[in-house]
């Protein structure tokens, strides 16, 4: 059955009975049906099959499906209200996921370097900033991390920090005073000194320092004692100590021998910890105002996902912000004195070397610390990064999962999906 | 007897009855629908329950620009082949088995499910929308998300095939 013989083509024959004709063609086609008996056949034998299909019937549907329709829906609704994850429970078509998955990548990794160059960058910013700085910078950061404004691209946000730390650099090398205003507590003074002594009796110098630390309400940051077979016993030691009692404890120090050395030095952060403590402020104020957007307005999994990674990002920098901060308030709190004390050393005939017990027993204990360390170390980077990780982790298993399972589809499934 | 459009307009506006009116004309026909492709008869009933959620839940989003069951049923579409993904990757179950819950229909019902279970999934899938759903090609191309043309040729293929699996069955029966 062809168009030279016939004007209707089977599939038109099909398209009449399902009233899928244009009226004209319609009833031309009624007109050769009543001709040809062919196209008749194949018209009853059509009618013949979907006379066949009423016969698969389906059972009622179950009562009171309506109230669980809505009760659904309203469930749903609560649960989910900061935001739809999925549109209207339907799957995304798979390009558009893959350019969401694609875009999250990218964004996470250029969060990633910005939150490295960021951290690079904050010892200079920490030491250099103008107030007037700390403000426009403080505006910028709030263009940056709106999630609606979409705001320069991080590669220009970025330069921009950059110019303005070393412009901030300069000025402040220019103008290191005239800071009065910046702290509302009052000048915060880092203290150092250091302090390299001699003493004939190391013993009691040793124990004499000891009492001083404890004394003043001090304590020892680090406590190194060397003593070498062919030469006088030296001590290292990092003494914190009350920044108020450091000069007291400088004139207890000198006289444990005599002083071959000695330095001391003030550092003052106040306008860094006006600086930090603003930041702090700053990024606390953009968390809140993240967390309510997140909470207040639904939108496309995409803004959501952004929204969630960005607060995520700020409560790092708070973190490390208020980390900073407690380590600076120490540093004032406490002034460090690096004190070196060293044996005159008097020749004598027996020096017994160590024991190979001793050597052994050395040998171990330094072993253990050292793996000690090392184990400490790497908890304390876990500890660190650990966040981080997880997130970056999250982001690369997400799409890895999802193409694995995309190519077992592909090769392993049976086609039962709907052809496209 | 408002259109389906017009029903789905004025529960955007906040009628609850308009939103019962149409659950009334496709409840039954969705849950026919999941129930004729899924061997799960409760599997079935969640998931007309999910695309009428769906519906509740986008009824903001709705614009008549398309006929309102196509849009029902591209929701349906979409949620079965997320179902039938799920299923593959968890128990890969034969798509034709027979399912006890329906072993005791008549002879007639049985053979007609199987017939159309031997079908080419894709053309199985167009002949259901059309016999059962009485989508019109236009909407299935729509729904289906391929051309007239395809929904046609795959159509004509489909019934051309039962009825050799017709006249197989029943050699007197075939040109009435």
């Amino acid at each position: 059955m062809d168009s030279t013989t016939h004007p209707f083509n089977r599939e038109e024959v099909m398209s009449y009975l399902d009233g899928e004709l244009a009226p004209e063609r319609a009833s031309a086609a009624a007109a050769h049906l009543e001709q040809c008996a062919e196209c008749r056949a194949l018209a009853a034998d059509l009618r013949a099959v979907s006379r066949q299909m009423p016969e698969w019937e389906v059972e009622a549907i179950p009562a009171g499906m309506q109230q669980r329709v809505l009760l659904a829906a309203e469930q749903q609704e609560a649960a989910k209200a900061p935001g739809a994850r999925s549109w209207m429970g339907v799957r995304l078509p798979t390009w558009a996921t893959s350019i969401a998955v694609a875009v999250l990548l990218l964004m996470a990794f250029g969060a990633l370097r910005q939150g490295r160059y960021e951290m690079t960058q904050t010892a200079a910013l920490l030491r250099a900033k103008e107030l007037s700085a700390l403000e426009s910078r403080s505006s910028s950061y709030a263009t940056r991390e709106s999630p609606n404004a979409p705001g320069p691209p991080p590669a220009v946000a970025l330069r921009d920090q950059a110019s303005q730390a070393t412009s901030a650099v300069a000025m402040a090398k220019k103008a290191p005073a005239a800071q009065a205003q910046a702290g509302e507590s009052g000048p915060m003074i880092v203290r150092r000194a250091s302090l390299a002594v001699l003493t004939k009796e190391f013993d009691a110098a040793r124990s004499a320092l000891e009492n001083l630390v404890k004394a003043h309400q001090g304590y020892f940051g680090e406590l190194n004692v060397a003593t070498p077979a062919s030469a006088g016993r030296s001590l290292a030691a990092t003494v914190r100590v009350p920044a108020v009692q450091l000069d007291a404890v400088l004139v207890e120090l000198r006289k444990l021998g005599r002083v071959e050395q000695e330095n001391q030095s003030a550092d003052d952060v106040t306008r860094e910890f006006a600086d930090l403590t603003a930041r702090l402020a700053n990024a606390r104020e953009t968390e809140k105002r993240l967390v309510e957007i997140l909470r207040e307005r639904t939108g496309k999994v995409s803004d959501v996902l952004q929204v969630e990674q960005q607060i995520s990002r700020t409560r790092q920098q708070i973190e490390q912000m208020d980390a900073e901060r407690k380590t600076m308030e120490n540093q004032v709190r406490y002034a460090s004195v690096d004190l070196r004390i060293t044996e005159e050393y008097k020749q004598s005939l027996e020096t017994p070397a160590p024991s190979l017990g001793t050597r052994i027993n050395n040998a171990a204990v330094e072993g253990f610390r050292d793996a000690a360390e090392l184990m400490l170390g790497l908890l304390l980077w876990l500890l660190s990064a650990g966040p981080t990780l997880v997130v970056v982790g999250a982001l690369v298993a997400w799409p890895a999962w999802w193409l694995v399972r995309r190519v077992r589809r592909r090769f392993f499934a049976p086609g039962v999906a709907v052809s496209q | 007897m408002s259109s389906d459009e017009k029903l789905m307009l004025e529960f955007q506006k906040g009628s609850p009855e308009a939103f019962t009116e149409l659950f009334q004309r496709y409840a039954q026909r969705l849950y026919g629908f999941f129930r004729r492709r899924l061997d799960h008869p409760t599997r079935a009933e969640e998931l007309t329950q999910d695309v009428f959620v769906a519906v509740l839940k986008g009824a903001a989003r709705y614009e008549p620009r398309a006929l309102f069951r196509t849009y029902l049923y591209s929701i349906a579409v979409r949620m079965l082949m997320a179902e039938r993904r799920k299923s593959s990757r968890e128990t890969p179950i034969s798509e034709n088995a027979a399912e006890p819950a329906q072993a005791a229909q008549s002879e007639t019902s049985a053979w007609v499910r199987d017939a159309v279970g031997r079908l080419e999934t894709a053309e199985r899938e167009i002949l259901l929308l059309r016999e059962y759903e009485e989508l019109s090609y236009d909407e299935i191309a729509q729904v289906l998300a391929i051309p007239v043309n395809t929904v046609r040729s795959r159509l004509f293929r489909a019934r051309m095939a039962l009825r050799e699996l017709l006249v197989a069955r029943q050699p007197g029966t075939g040109g009435a």
